[in-house]
């Protein structure tokens, strides 16, 4: 039967065609014979790198610097105004043998993180897989757009919306709770130091994250459509065809996307600051917000660098594991 | 070549003089030099100021969410300038929602603090070494003159502030700020209210604790009030209580003279082993004050739950808050009930043997704490320092002061012949007749260092919040004084 050329196939043509500027004819000259000095090749390119240089110029300025600077801190006792001290490893072996607090943060941390990566992955592969099964492009644009919206919204705002939703005299979660008959499970949700954690962690519900369905559907929309077809063909459920076909093949995706969050998990800090500043009781402190805390309210800068290279090594390490474990299916 | 709207020639040509433009404007000097630290002589002293709360309200519209507005700071400083037409006076405003002492640092580390700013006296303890306050000793010294002979000021311009709450500012013997606003707590609470349950105001711990507790049988949190940050404290009572119950034997060990604690004594009775968590005092103050959480509203542990619409809305029947409450409470629409208050309800023999007989009082919480201002060394560098310290000799003009500090009415003022309102003439009286929160050697905050006070704070509220048994709290709480005593008699190289 004649089908409509899919959009998949489209794409797919259109990936397979190379552009006529990059096919190499049988008269090429050889290779050392084609390459330039690297002085010519600068100056041929002296308009792009003059471009590209104010930002080069800005990162190296606002980005490594800093970084790089707190990386050299992190081995001193510094308070801005004072002289500082070279301790060495002094301020890495406080944190990981005497520091209670940045303990029981980076326990906290590793739950927010992989609470994270639960919801966001899941919850926006399940919502990318409902709109790519969705019949009519309109219907998926809107949906689309409708899962994107939110994203202009600046981050601060949910974050006061949830801290109000939580309240315990006014807030719409515990009014609600109350009239469904379960006044007895209305709490301070923020202020209980038993239920904050997971009170900053259940925030955002339901937990559509807009850019992580957009690049799930993208995934989705970029498997050719001969593969999913044949499957159907050979007699492959929707569940199998997720499993089996779409699964894997947007698993470069996911990996994106698991990576993104986790960094963003170990990162914590705004929902923290903005909804708890790390209480009731340290029950909310994350590495973030005590490395700020130790920076900005008692200026141990030097220890607050230490967190961060903490972080940042944690990060690194969280994200190597991903890439090695969790591979990629090419097509 | 395909067309272009911009050639690369003049892409550069027009980047090329652009950024000659801006080489050359940044060459230019955007005020007046001020010299190699001093200010040349015939130009303008341009001073940068910022002013805490008396910086002008955006609107002079009174609205629930500018509910004091004032600009009276611009009349006096106009007036000096129209004296000083060699002095030009530019004042600013920092974010909303920042912290003062981090905008501060930032600032200072920066080089870019004003040369005037408002600065607590307990955070420049913290910067003695950091050389970022002018030393005000030697010009408190000096006469002030705009002050007529023979009044306080005249001759040395330190004795216009009361010596009392003034003194606690004092450190390495010698004055970094000053303080222009005393405050004190209360409690205030909805008289009809308690009328409505036949109650009177407390005479005693028991008696509050018996009045919230009929309030928790109608089903109301009674015991509303400021929950600071947790390296302050959550409510002041909590540090006028533990004020009461060391009276007895322990303040006259630690503070013998009665007079201001200063940090040298706090750090030395902590090395000495005088004051110290596992006294019997320290535990029964922290049992005595778990007592009044269950009164409280569940979400107490927050940070800045407005505790004064609450009170306004009658949802709290008491609320513990500042003299700087009465302005809201007189002017708020939302006041449609008799209100007043008592002051912190004595500790007597029927909540502890550890207190003394006849009971002690409790210490006025507050004292010098309000418009409290500070010369930048900044203003030595630039070569200002004579002219930023002749303004505040202006300002601290009685009727300079009174006219800033009585259009917002919230502080009583530190300056003698600074006309008092008459509603806090009581508390005014006890905060510079006596001793006050300047001997509460308790108040970690103020006497110890954020850095010990955050987890000591953290262990009472733990404690309180049954997460932590008393001893592990107050073994933590241990650690933390002697981890601070170390810290500072380091620091200060004292011998104890």
């Amino acid at each position: 039967m004649a089908r409509k050329e899919g959009r998949g196939e489209r794409r797919e043509k259109d990936l397979l065609t190379p552009p006529s500027s990059l096919l190499t004819t049988g008269s090429s000259p050889p290779l050392q014979a084609r390459r330039k000095s690297l002085g010519k090749r600068l100056y041929e390119g002296r308009v792009a790198y003059l471009m590209l240089a104010p930002t080069f110029v800005f990162l190296l300025i606002f980005m490594y610097y800093p970084a790089l600077l707190g990386l050299y801190r992190s081995a001193f006792k510094w308070a801005p105004g004072l002289d500082s001290d070279f301790v060495g490893l002094g301020n890495f072996v406080q944190l990981f043998t005497k520091d209670r607090v940045f303990l029981n943060s980076m326990d906290h941390m590793l739950q927010l993180a992989a609470w994270y990566v639960v919801s966001t992955v899941g919850v926006s592969l399940f919502i990318a897989v409902l709109i790519h099964r969705l019949r009519g492009g309109r219907v998926q644009y809107t949906f689309r757009l409708g899962m994107i919206l939110p994203v202009v919204i600046p981050a601060i705002v949910p974050l006061m919306l949830w801290k109000f939703i939580y309240d315990v005299k006014v807030g719409p979660l515990n009014l609600f709770l109350t009239w469904i008959g379960l006044e007895s499970w209305t709490r301070a949700w923020l202020s209980d130091p038993n239920v904050a954690l997971y009170a900053v962690m259940l925030r955002n519900f339901p937990w559509v994250d807009g850019v992580a369905i957009l690049i799930l559907l993208a995934g989705l929309q970029a498997i050719p459509y001969e593969i999913v077809e044949s499957a159907m063909i050979d007699g492959a459920s929707e569940m199998r065809r997720f499993w089996s076909i779409e699964l894997p093949l947007i698993a470069g995706q996911i990996k994106l996307i698991s990576v993104l969050t986790i960094m963003w998990g170990v990162q914590e800090f705004t929902a923290v600051f903005a909804m708890t500043q790390g209480g009731p009781i340290n029950s909310t402190m994350v590495p973030g917000m005590w490395m700020f805390w130790n920076a900005f309210r008692i200026n141990k800068m030097g220890y607050a660098s230490a967190i961060g290279v903490v972080l940042f090594l944690l990060t690194l390490v969280l994200t190597l594991i991903n890439m090695k474990y969790i591979t990629t299916e090419e097509y | 070549m395909t067309d272009r709207a911009l050639s690369r020639r003049a892409f550069l040509k027009t980047a090329g003089v652009a950024t000659a433009a801006v080489g050359l404007a940044a060459c230019q000097a955007p005020m007046a030099p001020a010299g190699d630290g001093d200010a040349a002589m015939g130009e303008v002293k341009e001073l940068v100021t910022y002013w805490g709360s008396w910086t002008p309200t955006q609107s002079m519209e009174r609205t629930e969410d500018n509910p004091l507005p004032h600009n009276k700071i611009l009349e006096v400083l106009d007036g000096y300038t129209a004296d000083h037409p060699d002095v030009s006076i530019e004042w600013i405003r920092i974010p909303q929602g920042i912290s003062s002492r981090e905008w501060t640092i930032a600032q200072q580390t920066a080089g870019t603090i004003p040369h005037i700013v408002t600065h607590a006296h307990w955070h420049i303890k913290d910067d003695l070494d950091k050389g970022w306050w002018t030393e005000l000793t030697p010009y408190f010294n000096q006469p002030n003159p705009y002050i007529p002979a023979g009044d306080p000021g005249s001759e040395k311009w330190l004795d216009q502030f009361f010596p009392i709450p003034t003194g606690e500012t004092l450190m390495r013997d010698g004055y970094y700020n000053m303080v222009f606003g005393l405050v004190t707590t209360f409690f205030y609470y909805n008289v009809d209210w308690f009328n409505d349950l036949g109650l009177e105001s407390p005479q005693n711990y028991a008696d509050f604790l018996a009045i919230c507790q009929a309030f928790r049988d109608e089903d109301v949190d009674a015991y509303g009030g400021w929950t600071g940050p947790v390296s302050d404290t959550d409510h002041w009572y909590r540090l006028q209580m533990g004020g009461m119950l060391m009276a007895g034997e322990v303040e006259p060990l630690v503070n013998p003279d009665r007079g201001t604690a200063t940090y040298e004594e706090v750090a030395c009775a902590i090395e000495n082993g005088i004051y110290h968590a596992h006294l019997p005092q320290y535990r029964e103050w922290m049992e005595l004050w778990k007592l009044n959480v269950p009164f409280r509203p569940a979400d107490w542990t927050t940070r800045a739950t407005d505790t004064h619409t609450r009170f306004l809305n009658k949802v709290e029947p008491i609320m513990e808050n500042g003299t700087w409450s009465f302005p809201r409470l007189l002017h708020d629409p939302l006041v449609d009930f008799e209100w007043s208050t008592f002051f912190a309800p004595i500790l007597t023999k029927e909540s502890s043997d550890l207190v003394t007989d006849p009971p002690t009082p409790a210490w006025p919480i507050g004292g010098p704490v309000g418009d409290q201002i500070a010369i930048t060394t900044r203003s030595e560098k630039d070569g200002v320092i004579d002219a930023a310290v002749d303004l505040m000799r202006w300002i601290s003009m009685p009727d300079n002061l009174h006219t800033i500090q009585s259009e917002i009415g919230t502080l009583m003022p530190n300056v003698k012949n600074v006309p008092v309102d008459p509603r806090f003439e009581e508390p005014f009286a006890l905060l510079t007749e006596q001793i006050g929160e300047t001997q509460m050697f308790v108040y970690e905050e103020v006497k110890l260092d954020a850095e010990a006070a955050e987890p000591i704070g953290q262990a009472w509220r733990s404690y309180m919040l049954d997460q932590m048994d008393l001893d592990t709290a107050l073994n933590i709480i241990q650690e933390s004084f002697d981890a601070y005593a170390d810290r500072y008699i380091e620091r200060e190289e004292l011998t104890c």
